[in-house]
């Protein structure tokens, strides 16, 4: 797009790839101020704040839905202007033409300082794009193939569960008959179980095959019990994406104060 | 030996971890280890050694980081796109910072780019900030310094300073990257 204006031209880009509309009124005032390729601290307020306007206008009438921000920017610059224009006691002239305030100059220099980072970066992430490593799948450590899980992962893994679990017991009659599943046991059986052997899958905590949903919450619930008294950790393998328990701490029992 | 191991080992190893396999203190496996960095760098061969996060990985040399990268297409990974990477620069060198805070130097609204760049795990939270309302401060990642190929946050090259921007030489800068 393209304006006549007292002579000079200027013109804003409309690509998105790289400091068109949408990268914001910052960019937008950059584009103009490199269009009077005078030095930022030369740049005449009101010509900037009267191209703005313009290009708001202009945007308008082609129909370009432009954000609140360069309402705010536009705002902004039309009240500088008009605090500029304010009798100033060290002014007397009559056709005196202000500069962008600092504050302004401030905001826009950090602006295309990262601007100009951000393509440093770019060339070192298109540099990088293109770096390999070795990919081979011996592992040094048995132990370093184990994530640590996110809670995520875990509660994907409970719902798993609970899905094949059987359909009796639903979760209202915990309310009213008696638990036949309390989480303090199943914390005991959980580390009875992780002393005979070093680690179990998620799924052989669980006494059937079929688990009603009260076992299932009781074991959820003395697992994480578990977890946070730091006796167990669960972690995810990285290449079979299965669920162990791995005994850490002293095993877990009820007598002992936790 | 050391060699051996890394060139074993698909995965970037920690130097604590390399001690413990070969049995020796870590102070003797990072002399070697250095060695064999500065060894394949003067070599400028096909791969070299390189610490990335503060584990060691052969990795290809980056001057054949163009044709390997129109070789392997498919492995390649993606690119960011520019405003990513003006909001990731922002958030590199001035973490932990405010969403606000980045609004405020890019001049828009940066949720949704903050929120892709956490999708993409190269950003996270890493804490709230003391004022009223207690805003998220965000912070990069361990995989941004992967992904960059740094060991550490100050490999970062420097800040481009902007002092005295005239029209003239805003092109060298963009050109030459001043340093």
């Amino acid at each position: 797009m393209e304006r006549e204006n007292g002579g000079n031209s200027f013109v804003v880009q409309w690509n998105n790839s790289d400091g068109g509309i949408t990268e914001g009124p910052l960019s937008l005032l950059w584009s103009l101020i490199e269009s009077y390729k005078v030095d930022i601290f030369e740049v005449s307020l009101s010509q900037i704040t009267h191209d703005f306007l313009n290009f708001i206008k202009i945007s308008e009438s082609i129909h370009i839905d432009i954000g609140a921000e360069y309402a705010l920017m536009a705002a902004n610059l039309v009240y500088l202007k008009s605090k500029a224009l304010l009798p100033d006691p060290g002014f007397e002239e009559e056709d005196y033409d202000p500069p962008l305030p600092p504050e302004l100059v401030e905001k826009l220099l950090e602006h295309k300082k990262f601007q100009l980072t951000a393509q440093k970066m770019s060339e070192i992430d298109k540099t990088q794009a293109g770096v390999f490593q070795r990919e081979t799948n011996q592992v040094i450590d048995e132990s370093e193939s184990w994530l640590d899980l996110s809670l995520l992962d875990l509660i994907s893994a409970f719902n798993e569960i609970l899905e094949k679990g059987g359909e009796e017991g639903e979760i209202p009659a915990l309310l009213t008959a008696p638990h036949r599943y309390s989480v303090e046991d199943k914390m005991v059986s959980i580390s009875e179980l992780l002393v005979k052997r070093s680690d179990i899958s998620f799924e052989e905590l669980f006494s059937t095959v079929k688990p009603e949903k009260a076992e299932i919450v009781a074991v959820f619930l003395a697992m994480l019990e578990l977890c946070k008294q730091r006796i167990v950790s669960i972690r995810q393998h990285k290449t079979f994406g299965e669920i162990r328990i791995f005994l850490v701490g002293e095993p877990w029992n009820a007598t002992k104060p936790a | 030996m050391i060699e051996a191991l890394l060139f074993l080992s698909g995965e970037p190893l920690k130097l604590a971890s390399i001690a413990k396999s070969i049995e020796c203190e870590k102070q003797e496996a990072r002399e070697i280890l250095d060695e064999l960095i500065l060894d394949y760098q003067e070599k400028d061969g096909g791969f070299v050694l390189r610490e990335i996060a503060g584990a060691y990985q052969f990795s290809t040399n980056e001057k054949y980081s163009e044709i390997l990268a129109k070789l392997f297409k498919e492995k390649k990974r993606e690119q960011l796109s520019r405003s990513s990477l003006d909001t990731l620069a922002i958030i590199a060198y001035k973490q932990p910072i405010t969403l606000s805070e980045i609004d405020d130097i890019r001049g828009v609204s940066s949720r949704a780019m903050v929120t892709s760049l956490i999708s993409k795990k190269l950003v996270k939270p890493v804490g709230n900030k003391e004022v009223p309302g207690r805003p998220a401060l965000y912070g990069t990642t361990k995989e941004f310094l992967i992904h960059f190929g740094l060991n550490k946050l100050t490999d970062l090259p420097a800040p481009v300073e902007v002092k005295e921007l005239k029209f003239e030489n805003l092109d060298d800068l963009i050109e030459n990257g001043q340093e």
